[in-house]
C-alpha cells in the first residue's frame, strides 16, 4: 500500500522553474505558492488517507509515543467500519498517511474499531484494538496489531491478532474501553485494561492467562467502583468506555491506578479508581467519585495543572462542566482531593466531550483543554471548538487562557465539522529520525503539540500562540524545522 | 549642337489700329495690328465717314481712293447701261491705279457699248498688262471673236455698209471685282482660309477672287500673324491692308533635334511636354531650360537664352540611351505606388527609367496584396509589368481575436489580482499568529484563482498569437505578367525621304 504524501507541494523545483519560465512572458500567477503557504500554515489539516472512510476520520485518535520513523505519529480508527490509519508527521510538517486495507481485518468482520490503545513500551509498537459490536451484535473482540516499524513507509497488512482473554469473545461490548499501563505484574511490562459493558479485566503483563476480572461492583472505602457500563445512553457516549491509567497517589509499589468512568443516562456518573489486587487476579477499589452530572467521568485528563511536578486529574461531565482535582500525591492512597470550582460553560452544547492536559503557554504546568464539538462557531452549528484553561494559584481556580490560547477552532468553521471531537497531546520529536535508530527521542527535542480531531479531519498545531514549550524550558515559535 | 540666330530689328514700334470698311473705309481696332479693307459701294454695307486715323496711322492712299471713286462711278454707269461713260471712268480709275482689272472692265464696257474696236484695244491692253492673268486665254479667244465680227465678209456682192454681225454672238461677259491686299511690312506671306493650303501670295497683291467669303491670313517673321475675313464680289473693289505688329516682347525659338519626335519640355516637366521636335514657338525673354526626351535616347537638358524680338534656332543632339525602362501598367494598376529598389518612384500607370540589371519592383495598392518581384531589365528594353492584383484578406477576424485576447488577459489580470489578494491575506494571518490551518479555503481558492488566471493568460496568449498571425497573414501574392520590349530608334535616310526608323522585339 503506497503512502500518501500530504503537506508538501508535489511540484519539484525544476518543474516550478519550467512553469515560471513558461508563464513569465504573460505575467502568470504561480499557484504553487499557495502550497508553500499551506506548508507554512501554523496548523496542518489532515484528511483521511485512501481506503479510510473519510466521514469519521478524526473521531478516534491515538497519539503514539514514538514517531514511527518520523517526528510524530498517531493512529486513527473509524467508527463506520474496520478502519485504521497511521499518520506520520515529519519535522518540516509534512504528512504521510496510510490505511490498513479492509481485507486485512478479517477477524474484525468489518466491525468498527472504536477503541485503541498503545501497549506501553512495546517495540515494534503494538496496538490494542477493540470492536465492541462485532456483526452489529452485542459481543465484541479485542485484538493486537503490530505496526510495521519505522523502516516501513506504509502500514502493513495481516498483523491483526485476536486477543483471547478470559473474558471470552462473546462478552457484551468487549473492547468498548481499552487502556494500557503498568498496574502490576512484572515491572516494566505493560498491562492491558479491557472494559466490556458488564465487566472489567486486566490482562497482567499482556498474558491472557493472567487476567484479573471484575464482573460486579467492587466495594470501596467510600463506595463501590462500578465495572458495568450503562447501555441506555446517547450513542455518542457508547462508542468508547472511558478507561485510563495514572499514578495519582504515590504507591510504594510504583504502580499506576486504573481510572474507570461510568456515565449514566440519568443518574450521576461515577469514576472508580481501582488497583490490581494482591496476586494479580482481582481488582480492588481505591476510591469512588460520584459526580453531579450523568456524564461525569466521560473523559479524563491527567497532567500537572498546578506545576508541582505531580499528576493532577481532570474529569469531564459534559455538556456543562469539568472538575479538576489537584494534590493527589500529597494525600494518602484512597483519599480524593476536593475538586476545584467546576470549569463551567454556560453556553456549551457538549462542553467536556474531550479533554486533555497540555502545556501550550510555555509556562510551568499544563493547561486544560476542553472541547465542545457541538459548539456553534462563526454562526456554524456544530462547528466545534476547544477552550483553554489554566490553574490560577491566586484564586485556586481554573481560569480561561488569554487569546489566542483561549479558544481553538477551525479558522474557516463549517457546520457539523465537530472540531474537538477528540483532543490530545502529540509527541513531536525534532531529532532526525535516522540518528535515532529506533531509539527514544531525546528529551531536549521532544515537544507535545496539540492534536485535535474533527468529524472527518485532523488538525495538528505546530504553532500555538507564539511559544511552544520545550522540555528543557526553552520555547520555540514553531516546532517544525524551518 | 548648332544654333542659328536670325535677328531683325523692327523699325516700327507701334501702328495705329483701324479697319476701313466699304468704299469710305472704316478704321477699327484689331489687336495690335492695324488693318483696313476698302471696297466698292454695296447694298448691304452702308457708307460711313472715315474714322480719323491715329497720329501714327499712315496717310490714306489718295490715288487708291480716287481709283475706288472712279470704279464706283463706272460700276453705277455700267449698271445703268451707260457703257461708254462707264468705260471712261474705268480708264480714269486705271489712270489713278494701274490695276489691269480696270482695263478689262473698260474693254467689257466698250463691248457692251458695241464699240468693238475699243473693246479689242483694251482687252489687248489688259493682256499686255497682265499676260499671266488666269483668264488670259479666254480673253484672247474673245479678242479673236470680236475681230471676226469686225472683219468684212469675204463673199462677192456683199452690200457695203451692211451691219456687222450681232454682238450677241459673243459669250456673256461681266466686269471684274477687285481685291487689293497689302501689309506693313510688305512681303508678308498670304494664306487663304488655312495655312495648310499653302502660300497664296505675298503682299502687296491685287487681283480677283471668287465671289465667296474667304479668310486672309498674313504672316511675317518677327511679326505676329493676323487674319481678316472678306467677301469679294464682281462689282466691288475690296482693299485689305494689315499692319502687322512686331513680336518685339517675345522671342521666337525653334528647337530641333537629330531625332524628330522627341518630347519638348520647357522649364518644367511636371506639366507635361509642350510639343515635339521640331518645335517652334514664342518664349518669354530670359533663360529657359529645355528638356528633350525620347524613348531609347538619353534625356537632354539645355539652358537657352531668349532675347526679346529675336528668332533663334537650337539644335539639340540626342544620344542613344544606355538604360532600360520598367513600365507598370495594366488593368487596375491605376493609383498603385511603385517602388524600385526600395525607393518610391511613381504612381501607376507609369514608366521609370532604370539602369540595366536586376531591380526589385514593388507595387502597392490599398486593399490588395503587394506585388514584389525582382525583374531583369536589359539595355534599351522596356519591361512591362501588368499586375494581377490579389485582394488582401479582411482583418476583421484578427481584430475580433485581438479583442478576445485582451478580454482574456484582462480577466486573467483581475483573477490574478484576487489570487494575490488571498495570498497577502494568508501571509498576514500567518505573520500575526492567526491559527489558520492548511485546509483554509483561501489556499484552494487562491490556488484555483491563480490557475484560472494562468488559464486566462494562456488562452489570451494563444488568442494573441492567433491574432498576430491573422494580422500578419495575407492572401496569395499579387502576380504580374511581365513582358520585355526591346525598342530602338535611329535616324533613317533614303533617296526620297528622311526620318526616324524604329524597331522593336516583343
Amino acid at each position: 500500500m503506497s503512502p500518501v504524501k500530504e503537506g508538501q507541494s508535489g511540484v519539484s523545483t525544476r518543474s516550478r522553474t519550467i512553469m515560471a519560465v513558461l508563464w513569465l512572458g504573460v505575467g502568470a500567477c504561480n499557484w504553487t505558492k499557495f502550497s508553500d503557504d499551506a506548508d507554512r500554515a501554523p496548523v496542518r489539516s489532515i484528511g483521511s488517507p485512501s481506503g479510510f472512510d473519510s466521514s469519521d476520520f478524526g473521531k478516534s485518535l491515538l497519539p503514539l509515543s514514538g514517531g514511527q520513523g518520523s517526528a510524530a505519529a498517531f493512529i486513527a480508527t473509524g467508527f463506520n467500519g474496520s478502519h485504521l490509519a497511521l499518520v506520520k508527521v515529519d519535522d518540516h510538517g509534512g504528512v504521510t498517511s496510510a490505511a490498513v486495507s479492509t481485507t486485512a481485518f478479517t477477524d474484525t468482520e468489518s466491525s468498527a474499531v472504536t477503541s485503541v490503545a498503545e501497549i506501553a513500551g512495546s517495540s515494534p509498537t503494538l496496538l490494542l484494538l477493540g470492536t465492541p459490536t462485532v456483526r452489529d451484535k452485542d459481543f465484541g473482540r479485542v485484538y493486537t496489531y503490530q505496526l510495521p516499524g519505522p523502516a516501513v513507509a506504509g502500514l502493513g497488512d495481516g498483523a491483526v491478532t485476536t486477543l483471547h482473554s478470559k473474558l471470552g469473545e462473546m462478552d457484551s461490548g468487549l473492547g468498548r474501553g481499552l487502556a494500557t499501563g503498568f498496574v502490576g505484574g512484572v515491572a516494566g511490562t505493560a498491562d492491558l485494561i479491557i472494559g466490556g459493558d458488564n465487566d472489567l479485566a486486566v490482562v497482567v503483563d499482556g498474558n491472557p492467562e493472567m487476567t484479573a476480572v471484575a464482573t460486579v461492583p467492587v466495594p470501596g472505602p467510600d463506595g463501590d467502583c462500578e465495572v458495568a457500563y450503562e447501555h441506555l445512553q446517547d450513542p455518542r457516549y457508547l462508542a468508547r468506555r472511558p478507561l485510563a491509567t495514572a499514578r495519582l497517589w504515590a504507591d510504594p509499589a510504583g504502580v499506576q491506578q486504573i481510572l474507570v468512568g461510568s456515565t449514566h443516562a440519568g443518574t450521576p456518573g461515577k469514576v472508580g479508581i481501582m488497583a490490581l489486587g494482591p496476586g494479580g487476579t482481582t481488582l480492588s477499589c481505591l476510591a469512588s467519585i460520584t459526580g453531579t452530572q450523568p456524564k461525569f467521568g466521560h473523559a479524563f485528563a491527567v497532567g500537572d495543572f498546578d506545576g508541582d511536578g505531580a499528576d493532577d486529574l481532570a474529569i469531564s461531565a459534559p455538556p456543562k462542566q469539568v472538575l479538576v482535582y489537584l494534590g493527589w500525591s500529597k494525600l494518602p492512597i484512597g483519599t480524593v482531593p476536593a475538586p476545584l470550582a467546576p470549569v463551567v460553560s454556560n453556553t456549551g452544547v457538549d462542553f467536556g466531550f474531550s479533554i486533555t492536559a497540555l502545556n501550550v503557554d510555555g509556562l510551568p504546568g499544563d493547561e486544560l483543554l476542553i472541547s465542545d464539538p457541538r459548539a456553534t462557531v462563526g454562526g456554524q452549528a456544530n462547528a466545534g471548538q476547544v477552550l483553554g484553561f489554566k490553574y490560577d494559584p491566586a484564586s485556586a481556580t481554573m481560569v480561561s487562557l488569554a487569546a489566542p490560547l483561549a479558544e481553538f477552532s477551525d479558522h474557516a468553521p463549517e457546520s457539523d465539522a465537530a472540531f474537538g471531537y477528540t483532543v490530545n497531546g502529540l509527541n513531536f520529536c525534532r531529532t532526525d529520525p535516522a540518528s535515532l535508530a529506533g531509539g527514544p527521542c531525546p528529551i531536549s527535542d521532544l515537544s507535545r503539540i496539540l492534536l485535535v480531531g474533527a468529524s472527518n479531519e485532523v488538525f495538528v498545531y505546530f504553532r500555538v500562540g507564539s511559544n511552544i514549550p520545550m522540555p528543557t524550558g526553552a520555547t520555540a515559535p514553531d516546532v517544525r524545522t524551518p | 549642337m548648332m544654333q542659328t540666330v536670325l535677328r531683325r530689328r523692327a523699325s516700327v514700334r507701334r501702328l495705329g489700329l483701324g479697319l476701313l470698311m466699304g468704299v469710305c473705309g472704316v478704321w477699327g481696332s484689331s489687336g495690335s495690328s492695324v488693318a483696313h479693307a476698302e471696297a466698292a459701294p454695296s447694298t448691304d454695307t452702308p457708307a460711313a465717314a472715315p474714322v480719323p486715323a491715329a497720329a501714327s496711322t499712315p496717310a490714306p492712299d489718295i490715288d487708291l481712293q480716287g481709283a475706288k471713286t472712279e470704279f464706283e462711278t463706272a460700276q453705277n454707269l455700267f449698271i445703268r447701261e451707260q457703257f461708254d461713260d462707264a468705260a471712261g471712268h474705268f480708264l480714269a480709275a486705271f489712270a489713278r491705279k494701274p490695276f489691269p482689272a480696270f482695263l478689262f472692265n473698260a474693254a467689257v464696257s466698250y463691248e457692251k457699248a458695241r464699240n468693238l474696236e475699243k473693246a479689242v484695244e483694251f482687252f489687248q491692253k489688259y493682256l499686255d498688262r497682265d499676260p499671266a492673268a488666269s483668264d488670259a486665254a479666254a480673253v484672247k479667244v474673245r479678242i479673236d471673236a470680236i475681230k471676226t465680227i469686225l472683219a468684212p465678209p469675204p463673199a462677192i456682192g456683199a452690200t457695203p455698209g451692211t451691219a456687222p454681225a450681232p454682238i450677241t454672238a459673243l459669250p456673256a461677259i461681266e466686269t471684274k471685282g477687285l481685291v487689293v491686299i497689302d501689309s506693313k511690312p510688305q512681303g508678308a506671306t498670304i494664306y487663304l482660309d488655312s495655312k495648310t493650303k499653302g502660300v497664296f501670295a505675298k503682299t502687296p497683291w491685287q487681283g480677283s477672287l471668287e465671289s465667296k467669303p474667304v479668310k486672309v491670313i498674313l504672316e511675317a517673321k518677327g511679326f505676329k500673324s493676323d487674319e481678316r475675313g472678306i467677301n469679294p464680289r464682281s462689282d466691288k473693289l475690296v482693299d485689305v491692308y494689315i499692319a502687322l505688329s512686331e513680336e518685339h516682347f517675345l522671342g521666337w525659338v525653334e528647337i530641333v533635334s537629330n531625332v524628330p519626335g522627341a518630347e519638348v519640355y520647357i522649364d518644367r516637366k511636371d506639366i507635361g511636354a509642350i510639343g515635339k521636335t521640331p518645335f517652334t514657338g514664342h518664349l518669354k525673354p530670359g533663360k529657359h531650360t529645355v528638356f528633350l526626351e525620347r524613348m531609347g535616347f538619353k534625356a537632354v537638358q539645355q539652358e537657352i537664352d531668349v532675347a526679346p524680338g529675336t528668332a533663334t534656332q537650337h539644335m539639340i543632339k540626342l544620344d542613344k540611351g544606355d538604360n532600360g525602362w520598367i513600365n507598370v501598367a495594366g488593368r487596375g494598376a491605376y493609383g498603385a505606388r511603385v517602388s524600385i529598389d526600395k525607393k518610391v518612384v511613381c504612381t501607376a500607370p507609369c514608366r521609370t527609367e532604370v539602369t540595366p540589371g536586376v531591380h526589385r519592383v514593388v507595387a502597392q495598392k490599398a486593399g490588395f496584396e503587394d506585388y514584389d518581384a525582382e525583374l531583369r531589365v536589359d539595355r534599351n528594353a522596356e519591361t512591362l509589368v501588368e499586375v494581377q492584383w490579389s485582394p488582401r484578406p479582411s482583418k476583421r477576424a484578427a481584430w475580433t481575436t485581438a479583442s478576445l485576447a485582451a478580454a482574456f488577459v484582462g480577466g486573467g489580470l483581475y483573477v490574478g489580482y484576487l489570487s494575490n489578494k488571498n495570498h497577502d491575506a494568508i501571509n498576514d494571518d500567518i505573520k500575526n499568529n492567526v491559527g489558520i490551518d492548511s485546509n483554509d479555503p483561501r489556499f484552494s481558492r487562491g490556488k484555483w484563482e491563480a490557475i484560472g488566471a494562468d488559464v486566462l493568460f494562456g488562452i489570451g496568449a494563444l488568442l494573441a498569437i492567433s491574432s498576430t498571425v491573422s494580422f500578419l497573414s495575407h492572401g496569395p501574392d499579387s502576380v504580374a505578367a511581365v513582358d520585355q520590349r526591346v525598342v530602338g530608334i535611329a535616324p533613317g535616310i533614303s533617296s526620297d525621304s528622311a526620318g526616324v526608323t524604329a524597331w522593336g522585339r516583343f
